[in-house]
């Protein structure tokens, strides 16, 4: 979900409102309600941006994360693949909009799970090969906390809760 | 149309139940599930010159959801197996592949009657699901011993084979590892370095596993149907599989379904330890604390592929059905355990 694009969400949501569940309104004044707010989220949707600091922060981390990955290699004499060296080098990430730093900080995400499985692949090698995985679970540990922090509290069981018939 | 007014489902039902004069008298759909479809159907018809009235529940596949790919016809062999081993579940009536029947596969059972434990987010220290303690150590009972059974039960001589025996050693963690990872895979969250790391620690770590159980996959407090203190049916056979008992067990003993602090009772019903030990004397087994921390990452791997699913289902934009969209929203949650208790797992 939290990886969906807001378009998407949106036009979801919008999807089920007017087709599911405005047919079941009886109260026009209701159903007029409903309207206002496909009507609402219509058109504020393309204003909705990801959070470019938590972005920056998790294409930093990745860095750092990679840079860990590529110690522990060099030092055990594996080749680093150019993939996965690539997504070190420097990158202006000032004037870029949300979408485009998420494709930096998904490509980032994916260099940084090949080089844990290269790293899987080559354990024996690989000195520590444990501690390396803790170091990197460690670090990803602070925007898991961030993004945790954001939830807020559910309330499923207005979901799911059955309204009493008669 | 709706079902009540559908004249080939009316024809349908009579036929199968082998009645005459069928009429559907009422029809709704269960809002508890967020997977399967379910239906209620009260039914009336003639059968041997008597009147007979009767509730039937169909379960259907989902277009699209959190368990996909869908095959209803496991959950109904599952209970159709099961029916003679003391194991509390509703009868299995009939199954039923043809989509032109009711839009998509499905099968039909007993309706059991009682109530459903729903539960919510609480964190009042006094609050209680379940108020009274007689019936929660009833509850508690059964809710062992049907465990007990489910574990104990030959699945070899009850056909139940043909869910895929993982054999003995690594087989039964392995598998389940390899197949939330290909879950993952299909949602498109692999190549997210928490996943990796964790998919990498469990192929590491696997521990054996000689003697291979049935394994329930979803048992826990809302997975069962209760009435006058005891349990009448142990419910959602949707992720059962063969495997280790200790999967089950740190199943139920998750947070989502605990009561709130001070008391922590798993399920709602007895403390961790209780539950623990109870199990150990009933099903003759001893517990082991490695698996017991084994399993639960592989159990918050679970709970990110089923996650990552719904997300998928969402975006996919396959049903109007908002509930999958909803469920995603708990990705965050899902990597926090898993991190968590990840971190635990690193012998350095």
């Amino acid at each position: 979900m939290m990886d969906t694009h807001f378009t998407s969400i949106v036009e979801r949501i919008n999807h089920t409102l007017e087709n599911v569940i405005a047919p079941e309104i009886e109260s026009p004044i209701v159903r007029g309600q409903l309207f206002a707010i496909v009507e609402i989220l219509n058109q504020i949707q393309e204003r909705f941006d990801y959070r470019h600091d938590f972005m920056v922060q998790d294409i930093q981390v990745g860095k750092q994360m990679l840079a860990t990955l590529i110690e522990a290699f060099e030092k055990a004499g594996v080749e680093t693949p150019e993939a996965i060296s690539s997504e070190t080098r420097e990158v202006d990430l000032s004037g870029m909009n949300g979408d485009q730093l998420r494709e930096v900080r998904n490509r980032m995400e994916a260099a940084v799970s090949t080089a844990l499985d290269l790293l899987d692949a080559n354990r024996a090698g690989i000195e520590q090969a444990e501690l390396v995985e803790k170091d990197v679970l460690g670090q990803l540990g602070q925007n898991i906390l961030r993004d945790v922090m954001l939830v807020r509290p559910q309330r499923f069981d207005k979901i799911s809760q059955r309204v009493q018939e008669d | 149309m709706a079902i009540q007014d559908d004249p080939g489902m009316v024809s349908y039902l009579a036929k199968k139940l082998g009645g005459e004069n069928l009429t559907i008298k009422d029809v709704w759909q269960n809002t508890e599930g967020w997977s399967m479809e379910t239906f209620s159907l009260a039914l009336e018809y003639s059968k041997g010159g008597a009147r007979v009235e009767q509730e039937i529940i169909l379960r259907r596949q989902p277009v699209s959801g959190l368990l996909e790919p869908y095959d209803v016809s496991t959950e109904y062999r599952v209970l159709s197996a099961l029916q003679e081993t003391g194991v509390v579940i509703p009868e299995a009536y009939w199954y039923e592949p043809d989509p032109a029947v009711f839009e998509r596969p499905f099968y039909a059972m007993e309706k059991v009657e009682g109530e459903v434990h729903f539960l919510t987010q609480e964190t009042d220290p006094d609050y209680r699901l379940i108020p009274d303690d007689q019936e929660r150590a009833g509850l508690a009972d059964d809710f062992i011993a049907n465990l007990v059974r489910i574990h104990a039960c030959d699945w070899r001589s009850l056909g139940l084979d043909f869910l895929g025996d993982p054999g003995p050693g690594k087989g039964s963690a392995l598998g389940q590892t390899e197949y939330w990872e290909a879950v993952i895979e299909r949602a498109g969250f692999r190549k997210k370095p928490l996943v990796t790391l964790a998919v990498n620690w469990l192929r590491e770590h696997t521990p054996d596993n000689d003697t291979v159980r049935l394994v329930h996959g979803d048992y826990r407090s809302g997975n069962y149907i209760y009435g006058e203190k005891r349990i009448r049916a142990i419910l959602d056979w949707e992720m059962t599989h063969l495997g280790d008992p200790h999967e089950d067990l740190v199943y139920v003993m998750g947070s989502l379904w605990r009561s709130p602090a001070p008391t922590n009772w798993v399920c709602h019903l007895l403390t961790e330890e209780e539950f623990l030990k109870r199990y150990e004397d009933k099903a003759g087994m001893r517990v082991e604390k490695r698996k017991l921390e084994y399993y639960q990452i592989l159990l918050d791997l679970k709970a990110v592929g089923i996650i990552t699913t719904a997300t998928r289902a969402f975006a996919a934009n396959k049903t109007p059905d908002l509930k999958p969209g909803a469920f995603g929203t708990l990705l965050d949650l899902a990597y926090a355990g898993l991190a968590q208790h990840l971190d635990g797992g690193f012998e350095v």
